[in-house]
């Protein structure tokens, strides 16, 4: 007797287990559908809104359509009035190419030029969303390396037009400059701009033309030692320059080098960009006095640069290679005045 | 013949004053002697404070108010390592954190007598003399055999008698033993008792134990000391102390006391459940 | 007085005659033994420190080394000289660099096994006090700051970190102390979340920060170990053998306290006191670790659990024998991250877990017992 209640009781059980895994099931089943419900009417909004994700590159682009550097096609149906910029490098090329009075929002650290200080500050590599959202942008344009994918996707879900920029080179520089005019409807400012940009590198170029490049070292940090190497940007501007990066065999961009490596290499060169506020460079450099077999420190060739200058690929950034040049080869620019 | 324990009006209890929140005290205000060469037994309920004593005898608590004479020295003055040379304990129980053998466990009660020896006196190695003690402190506990396990690998009971061997090979005046025979089977439990009187006998060794067992206590101990709530209720011979109108009002339930029939102390017993026949 | 009761007659007939192992007297350990053990390391560490010297931007041979060595010993210049680039990389960067990657992987073991006795908690490792977040973030906060002024041509950075450790020590210490008590259990606790405070604050700084530089600041504290000059060496070499001097001293109660507090007093052990004294010893040590080399984490705890599974649980072994494995494994587990993927470099703490881990794997797996209880 009792083991047949124990049988009735094990039968029970067993209904009960296969209803909760028929119930989980039919869970998922639906969370499915409605997720896939979902995707269909946000896909039908944005093909309304005019942002299209995730389709085949189109030869023919509708001329108020931008691509960004990661793939996805912005359709502006107006000109925009309102931007945010979520990059320093952004805020200075937007008002390099005239557009300075339409930004309205930009991060902590846009202090170029001037004026841009005085717009409302977002945040950078934690963006507010909210304040983002309150100033009501037409466009928000931002740096590959820093915007979260998590606030992309809020950005698109809230049918926010976002704009990325990855700069590889100088080119994608330029190439920005003039993206940024086309969309703003300021072309012949950004064209300007650009072809003058243009102009000042190839004189760098001609001038340069058979001298031979210093072996030269950029040191991001001293404690551990972290300098560029091939991939980044700074490394170009330095092989532009006139210099040879002499992290040229390491495989990172930013790698962390072994102070053996720089003895072997012996560069002739070393270059700490220095920031805004402070003395790091100078203490860095008092440390670096104790390696007085490198060629840079027996010639007193150690020099500071505007970090600003380098890192940020904008408008300025030919300001930052032209300092580099000077530095790096001081007799062939000598006739512009410029000193150490 | 200057008592092994002078303790006058001791007071203890935990907490911090300032802190508020005080417990009640554990002892409070308690005042008797320990003789030289006896062996005492601490008798009392849960919660009586036997074990807060048994510590402040070894100074691993300190008295709130009164003192405590150790051989006529006042012991709140002596340093730790003087009382070690004098005084053992043996706690209820031991954390294991890492596997020491038996051995190191056992030569670990010779710490108090490497102290005046050595620079640092950080290394303080083991010397033919320390190992002879160890051997036959382990012997008499009878875990020799047990001698290289590690002692995280053995029972309670085989752990508890292991931790007797340290405290003997501490070569101790005075031994303190917290609930010796909790662990320990019944051959066990004789094999400590026979211990315990042997060495009183030889070496004038003056035992403190307290005990749930009161059997034990009867059988084993001089004098005993009833404890409750933190007050002497009784000192004496066991004859004096296990009656029945001593007990019950302590332990607040009926008691059977007669004698042992071979040794004739005093022996409790629990009273028990009527047989179905007694209807008849 | 006659005293009845048991006695001995009512044991004999039933007392086992049990196996007496004469054997059990090897597991004593010996000052004989000790030494044998010691030297033994001394000269394994010797020799993995004289390997190390051999790899790193380039393969030095080892008769090129000896020549270096033998050069710099008698002061020649002109042999030096002629040494060139190579001998520069020795003698200026790779033999300091080496020395102190031994010694910060002794001190690192050394302190571990130490806390892990005082906490009575094998898992205890040198940053589980709160001193080594508090030295994180002075340095943080010394780059946050841009604080450069550098101090005899010393990099103000270590310096900050040190006095962020300094103060990290006195909050523990205030917060635990309770009438001449130090509860080790409040000391865990505090520690925690000295820890998580300090986390939180480091991280807050990292977002306050031009990302361009809190990158260099992330790299710092992943550990890192920058070949330091002579004088400097020499400091940090006194500093450090003294504060491993010192708990060493304490490795006999140390044995005690692992028994338990109060079994420790019993035993004559001055408790308070030596738990004082390894607790500064081992924060001083670890603020100035920190300063000098970020966070290495890994050795602290596993080594001495891996040196006590060969050689037992007694400090008076356990410390020395760990200082020494710690070194060893530390200048090992340095030689590979400047050298594998030359000439840029792996963190050094990357290389400490990825290799230790599954080496003390398998010293469980085959061992299979003598970690802890």
């Amino acid at each position: 007797m009792e083991a047949g209640s124990k049988q009735r009781v094990a039968g029970s059980e067993q209904i009960l287990i296969r209803g909760c895994w028929l119930f989980a099931i039919g869970c998922l089943l639906m969370a499915g559908t409605v997720q896939a419900g979902e995707t269909e009417q946000m896909a039908a909004k944005r093909r309304q809104q005019g942002i299209l994700t995730g389709m085949p590159f189109m030869a023919n682009l509708a001329p108020r359509t931008f691509v960004d550097d990661l793939g996805r096609k912005i359709y502006l149906a107006k000109t925009p009035v309102r931007i945010v910029s979520l990059a320093p490098s952004v805020t200075e090329m937007l008002f390099a190419i005239g557009a300075g009075e339409q930004v309205v929002g930009v991060t902590q650290f846009c202090d170029y030029p001037l004026e841009a200080q005085t717009r409302p500050k977002v945040g950078y590599t934690h963006p507010n969303l909210e304040s983002i959202i309150a100033l009501q942008p037409d466009l928000v344009v931002a740096s590959r390396e820093f915007i979260r994918a998590d606030v992309l996707g809020k950005f698109e879900q809230l049918k926010v037009p976002v704009f990325i920029l990855e700069a590889r080179t100088i080119e994608d520089v330029l190439s920005h400059i003039q993206t940024l005019g086309r969309m703003l409807d300021r072309g012949v400012a950004a064209n300007q701009v650009a072809v003058d940009m243009r102009r000042r590198i190839d004189e760098i170029r001609v001038r340069l033309n058979g001298v031979s490049p210093l072996r030269s070292l950029y040191v991001i940090n001293s404690q551990p030692l972290i300098t560029v190497g091939p991939g980044s940007f700074i490394h170009q501007l330095i092989e532009l320059a006139g210099g040879i990066n002499i992290a040229a065999g390491a495989t990172a961009p930013y790698p962390r080098l072994n102070m053996e490596a720089v003895i072997k290499e012996d560069p002739e060169v070393i270059v700490f960009p220095s920031g805004n506020a402070e003395g790091i460079p100078e203490s860095d450099q008092q440390l670096w006095r104790r390696w007085n077999m490198l060629s840079a420190v027996r010639q007193e060739r150690m020099y500071t640069i505007s970090s600003n200058l380098l890192n940020r690929p904008g408008p300025r950034i030919v300001q930052g290679v032209e300092q580099l040049a000077k530095i790096l080869h001081p007799e062939v620019f000598k006739a512009d005045g410029g000193s150490r | 013949m200057t008592a092994a324990y002078q303790i006058n009006h001791l007071k203890f209890r935990y907490g911090n004053e300032r802190r508020g929140a005080v417990s009640p005290w554990v002892l409070n205000g308690l005042t008797f002697e320990v003789q030289a060469g006896e062996i005492l037994g601490i008798i009392g309920p849960n919660g009586s404070g036997k074990t807060s004593l048994l510590k402040l005898l070894a100074q691993v608590l300190r008295p709130r108010e009164g003192t405590i004479r150790l051989f006529g020295c006042e012991m709140s003055a002596m340093p730790q390592d003087v009382i070690a040379l004098s005084v053992a304990l043996v706690p209820q129980d031991t954390q294991v954190v890492f596997p020491f053998s038996i051995t190191e466990v056992v030569l670990m009660g010779r710490f108090p007598h490497h102290q005046q020896a050595g620079l640092l006196g950080g290394f303080g190695w083991d010397g033919p003399e320390d190992l002879r003690l160890a051997e036959q402190a382990m012997r008499e506990t009878d875990v020799l055999h047990l001698a290289a396990r590690p002692i995280g690998d053995i029972s309670g009971g085989e752990r508890q008698r292991a931790i007797i061997a340290r405290a003997l090979a501490q070569e101790p005046k005075i031994l303190l033993l917290d609930e010796p025979t909790a662990f320990l089977d019944l051959h066990h439990q004789l094999e400590i008792g026979v211990l315990l009187r042997r060495l009183n006998d030889e070496r004038r060794l003056t035992v403190v134990l307290s005990s749930h067992d009161l059997n034990l206590a009867s059988q084993c101990c001089d004098r005993l000391l009833l404890l409750d709530e933190g007050t002497v209720v009784r000192m004496g011979r066991p004859e004096e102390v296990i009656r029945p109108e001593v007990i019950e009002p302590v332990y607040h339930c009926r008691v059977l006391v007669d004698r042992h029939p071979e040794s004739g102390m005093p022996r409790v017993t629990l009273p028990g459940r009527k047989p179905a026949t007694s209807r008849q | 007085m006659s005293r009845s009761g048991v006695s001995p007659a009512d044991l004999d007939s039933c007392s086992p005659a049990a196996p007496v192992n004469a054997s059990w007297q090897a597991a004593v350990l010996t000052s004989g033994r000790w030494l044998v053990i010691i030297l033994g390391l001394g000269c394994a560490s010797l020799l993995v420190l004289i390997v190390s010297l051999r790899f790193g931007a380039e393969t030095v041979g080892f008769s090129e080394i000896l020549r270096i060595l033998l050069l710099a010993l008698q002061n020649e210049r002109a042999g030096l000289e002629s040494a060139g680039a190579v001998g520069v990389i020795m003698l200026q960067v790779r033999l300091p660099r080496v020395i102190l990657a031994f010694l910060v992987g002794g001190c690192l073991a050394t302190i571990g096994a130490g806390l892990q006795a005082l906490l009575r908690n094998p898992l205890a490792d040198p940053y589980v006090l709160g001193i080594s977040s508090g030295a994180a973030f002075g340095a943080a906060l010394a780059m946050l700051l841009g604080i450069g002024t550098s101090l005899f041509a010393v990099s103000a950075l270590p310096l900050c970190a040190f006095l962020g450790g300094l103060l990290s020590i006195l909050v523990v210490y205030r917060i635990t102390i309770s009438y001449g008590y130090l509860p080790v259990h409040t000391l865990l606790l505090t520690g925690v979340i000295l820890n998580a405070i300090f986390s939180a604050l480091i991280m807050f700084i990292t977002s306050m920060m031009d990302p361009n530089r809190s990158f260099g600041m992330m790299t710092w504290l992943m550990g890192t170990l920058t070949a330091p000059d002579y004088p400097t060496l020499g400091v940090l070499a006194v500093y450090f053998v003294l504060g491993m001097l010192v708990l060493f001293s304490q490795a006999r109660s140390l044995n005690l306290l692992t028994l338990g507090e109060e079994a420790a007093r019993a035993l004559g052990v001055e408790v308070e006191t030596v738990k004082r004294t390894v607790f500064f010893a081992a924060a001083l040590m670890v603020g100035a670790i920190v300063s000098v080399s970020g966070m290495i984490g890994f050795i602290g705890m596993v080594v001495p659990h891996a040196v006590r599974m060969v050689h037992g649980p007694d400090h008076r072994l356990l410390l020395p024998a760990s200082a020494l494995a710690g070194g060893s494994f530390l200048v090992a587990a340095d030689t590979v991250a400047r050298t594998l993927l030359a000439p840029a470099e792996i963190p050094v703490g990357v290389v400490t877990a990825l290799a230790g881990g599954p080496f003390f794997i398998y010293l469980l797996v085959a061992r299979k017992g003598r970690l802890a209880v």
